[in-house]
């Protein structure tokens, strides 16, 4: 994954704790406390910080990934990429619809990055479907994550359900109004 | 007309930035997006009235067939939005369709015009670009940081070092003023008292241990002045031969006491270079006197090569030798080949690591090869520049 991302990781955990962790968390993954954002690095890297980060804050991976997840809308706006996303949906229901674009044209210019896809359903005014494929393991509970941080950024109230059966990864998301 | 119309209406998903103009250049029909970018826009507008053509540019008045088949650049007039296509003229009208799309290099130019992905076609590559261009600006704008950062480490690091220096030049000056005195007074204690057997005994290693710490002391000293750059070179022309001389016969006896041979060839027949005759000295008796450190019953040669800008010195003993990785730390300061050596054969590791900076700051360059139980070879060049020397002797080279 490009640096960013372990990037955001790091900003996650100065955000809930102290760069003392952070740099723990690190030496216990074996991996580097400094990323570049543009620069590719092992998948590897960003499994180990996850697993390390559960270890030292004392929380399941799962919820590290959520949490990250619903960190990365705010996280990516702050570092320049706001302006871009807003161009992708103005509420959350056409950020959802277009956040497959969003990640094919991202993979265009990045070229290692690898990105999942979205299939986005409309299913009522008020029940949409996203299926999430990805090459990569485990990261559902960032998508889960990433669908709360939107709704966050558009003020929206949902509840959210996760499917999981055989490979197709579905989350279904109500939209119960405004928060 | 009105199959033109059609058209577009029909494209106007794939060129929602395109419209049409009749011969009059009186707009007929505009794309969805290019209606959201015009205010107050009815068909029938003159696209004088909305638009500027930037690029190519041709006197007035407008004459589109001029403008066929080339890429062109036109500015809406209120919000200065800029597009870029070209105008093509379909076989059955003789109408003139425009075919083209937004040109922005920030997206801040795209949101001033309440423009959003879904203004434009799937396949524009307007996206790709605006983000290739935040993440350069998100790299450059780390790697700047990173640069101030390695500035100030690099900095804090150098002003720590020049403090060390500082420190230690301070240091070893105000140590060494005692210490001669230590010296001075044990000396006269040994010389005109009279003194008991063990109390000779304890004279003499009061003297012995004394002049090591004031080795010690001293290469610190070097050390420390060359480290923060307190180093002058007195270069002059000197006779090599004079030099070497000098340098064996004060090393001989302590050679033959090792039951060592020593010996030098100077190959080539002048003998007269241009160097700072003290250093090198300094130099070539550390070598000499590491090889008779490290050597036992064996020789000890020193080879001097004469080239058009540089002296190359070669320093072969027949000792004990090293092992790769000894040769590999060989010019760390306070390193010596390894631990035991210090306590078997005493020195402080600092002669190597003063060599080699004298010799560095002489423009040249050393280098180190050996094998155990073969002995040891070091070679090091001095830029000599004897085209400074004003006269060239042909002396008799002294034979081995």
């Amino acid at each position: 994954m490009y640096g960013l991302v372990n990037q955001g990781i790091k900003d996650l955990v100065l955000k809930i704790s102290d760069n003392d962790t952070w740099l723990r968390i690190c030496r216990e993954a074996n991996v580097p406390d400094e990323y570049i954002s543009m620069h590719y690095y092992d998948d590897q890297t960003t499994y180990r910080l996850v697993a390390s980060t559960s270890k030292e804050l004392n929380l399941a991976p799962e919820k590290i990934l959520g949490e990250f997840g619903k960190f990365w809308v705010h996280y990516t706006a702050n570092e320049g990429y706001g302006p871009i996303m807003d161009l992708f949906g103005e509420n959350f229901k056409s950020c959802l619809k277009n956040l497959n674009h969003l990640h094919m044209r991202m993979g265009m210019t990045l070229p290692k990055l690898s990105p999942p896809s979205f299939i986005y359903t409309e299913i009522s005014d008020n029940v949409v479907e996203l299926e999430y494929q990805s090459k990569r393991a485990g990261l559902s509970p960032m998508v889960g994550g990433l669908i709360e941080g939107l709704a966050l950024k558009h003020r929206t109230k949902l509840e959210v359900v996760f499917t999981e059966i055989y490979d197709r990864k579905v989350f279904t998301i109500t939209i119960l109004g405004p928060l | 007309m009105k199959r033109l119309s059609m058209h577009l209406s029909t494209l106007e998903k794939i060129f929602p930035f395109s419209f049409i103009v009749n011969t009059e250049l009186r707009i007929q029909t505009a794309g969805r997006s290019i209606r959201k970018i015009l205010d107050n826009y009815t068909n029938g507008q003159l696209l004088t009235d909305h638009f500027n053509i930037l690029k190519p540019h041709y006197e007035q008045p407008i004459d589109l067939n001029n403008y066929l088949d080339q890429l062109i650049q036109i500015e809406e007039k209120t919000k200065n939005a800029k597009l870029v296509g070209q105008f093509i003229k379909p076989n059955s009208s003789d109408n003139f369709v425009f075919i083209g799309s937004l040109s922005a290099s920030r997206v801040e130019e795209v949101s001033r015009l309440k423009l959003n992905f879904e203004d434009f076609p799937l396949q524009d590559q307007i996206f790709d670009f605006l983000m290739l261009t935040q993440s350069q600006n998100r790299t450059i704008a780390e790697a700047t940081a990173l640069n101030e950062k390695l500035t100030q480490a690099n900095k804090t690091a150098q002003k720590a070092s020049e403090m060390k220096s500082q420190f230690l030049a301070t240091m070893s000056h105000e140590l060494r003023t005692p210490m001669n005195g230590i010296i001075g007074m044990a000396e006269l204690l040994k010389e005109t008292t009279t003194l008991d057997r063990e109390q000779q005994d304890y004279v003499s290693n009061i003297l012995s241990s004394a002049d090591s710490l004031l080795t010690l002391i001293n290469d610190i000293l070097d050390l420390s002045k060359i480290e923060s750059g307190h180093i002058d070179l007195k270069e002059e022309e000197f006779d090599l031969y004079a030099l070497l001389e000098e340098i064996l016969q004060s090393i001989r006896a302590l050679a033959l006491s090792r039951g060592n041979r020593l010996g030098y060839t100077i190959h080539h027949p002048q003998h007269t270079i241009f160097a700072d005759r003290i250093k090198l000295k300094q130099i070539i008796i550390n070598l000499v006197g590491n090889a008779n450190k490290f050597t036992h019953n064996g020789d000890i040669h020193v080879d001097i090569f004469c080239g058009a800008d540089y002296t190359k010195f070669m320093v072969t003993d027949t000792g004990i030798g090293m092992t790769d990785q000894t040769l590999g730390r060989l010019f760390t300061p306070f390193v010596q080949g390894d631990g035991s050596m210090n306590r078997q054969y005493g020195g402080t590791g600092l002669g190597l690591s003063i060599s080699k900076k004298l010799i560095e700051s002489m423009g040249g360059a050393i280098s180190a090869e050996s094998k155990v139980d073969f002995g040891s070879k070091f070679t090091f060049t001095v830029r000599s520049n004897p085209n400074k020397s004003p006269s060239i002797r042909n002396l008799q080279i002294k034979p081995q």
